[in-house]
């Protein structure tokens, strides 16, 4: 079960990550020479992903759902507060994400234009999944809702008819 | 212990009279078996037994390792353990929602999922009980989600 939902959320944040690196590439094809030196990532700017690159954020999709295993996880840390629990998930991103530029040359580190365009990256993932974790919980809410009315209408029907039998 | 019983073919609605020093375990488990033919519980408040009905009940919780039962105007205590009332409630009217309570269902008022996977109930006193991951499981299946 626990190896599944790491396949899964792998699956979903390498997604994500696609979407967001097909989003620069395209925003950036105009500079497509020059991203091609300073990026491994934009290797084929304007024309697509390289495999490489696709490998290493398949790599980096795996890290954060170990880590997000870990730090959700209500065996390994049984008493964690939940703003603790997102806090180290959020640094332990930012660490990977950052090792993983450095390691895979995703950019440059001695740019501090690089540094601020990866911060800006993160945090508009950040602000991303959040958004859609909030969307999420609202539309299960509303489902637990109406399947909690559906189930009492169903239980006060049982009750009155067996109310109805006993006065017979 | 002496029993008396008398039978009159006038009373509509047998009556069970306790007269005691203390409640002891021996009378606790005899006034248990008796609630449970008829879908009452017992509570006690303010050194006096008061007679629960099931549907009276809005939830059971634990405070101190005593347990207290809820309704809509009241607090009563029980001297029956978390696990003898689960086993004695109804399991379509209630549900055990984390290790130290229990919740009637058709008092929920509204149900909130949380991102890290528990449920906020609100009940209709406007109390606000944690469902954790653990019970919602099988909450889940029981309102069939």
């Amino acid at each position: 079960m626990q190896h599944h939902r790491i396949l899964s959320f792998t699956a979903q944040t390498f997604t994500l990550s696609l979407f967001f690196v097909s989003v620069f590439n395209l925003a950036l094809s105009g500079q497509a020479q020059e991203m091609r030196q300073l990026s491994e990532l934009f290797a084929l700017c304007g024309r697509g992903i390289s495999f490489t690159a696709l490998g290493e954020l398949l790599v980096l999709s795996f890290l954060i759902s170990i880590a997000r295993a870990i730090w959700f996880s209500q065996t390994i840390l049984k008493n964690m507060l939940m703003r603790n629990r997102i806090t180290l998930m959020l640094i332990s991103v930012f660490v990977m994400a950052g090792t993983c530029s450095a390691l895979f040359g995703w950019f440059p580190l001695h740019l501090w234009q690089a540094w601020l365009g990866f911060m800006f990256s993160f945090a508009t993932a950040t602000a991303v999944s959040f958004t859609a974790m909030l969307c999420r919980t609202q539309i299960e809410s509303r489902k637990y809702q109406r399947k909690l009315h559906l189930f009492q209408k169903s239980s006060e029907r049982k009750g009155d008819d067996i109310d109805g039998q006993q006065d017979d | 212990m002496k029993i008396h019983i008398i039978q009159d073919e006038h009373i509509t609605e047998p009556e069970i009279t306790i007269v005691c020093r203390e409640i002891s375990e021996e009378i606790r488990s005899i006034l248990a078996t008796a609630q449970c033919k008829d879908n009452k519980l017992t509570g006690i408040k303010d050194g006096q037994i008061f007679i629960l009905h099931y549907d009276d009940i809005i939830y059971i919780d634990t405070a101190d390792k005593r347990i207290f039962i809820y309704t809509h105007d009241e607090v009563y205590e029980t001297q029956l353990r978390l696990y003898e009332l689960e086993a004695q409630l109804p399991i379509t009217d209630f549900f055990r929602a984390n290790k130290s309570c229990i919740v009637g269902i058709q008092h929920i008022r509204a149900i909130k999922a949380d991102i890290d996977g528990r449920l906020l109930l609100t009940m209709d006193t406007g109390d606000k009980l944690w469902v954790s991951r653990q019970y919602a499981v099988a909450f889940r299946k029981k309102i069939g989600m």
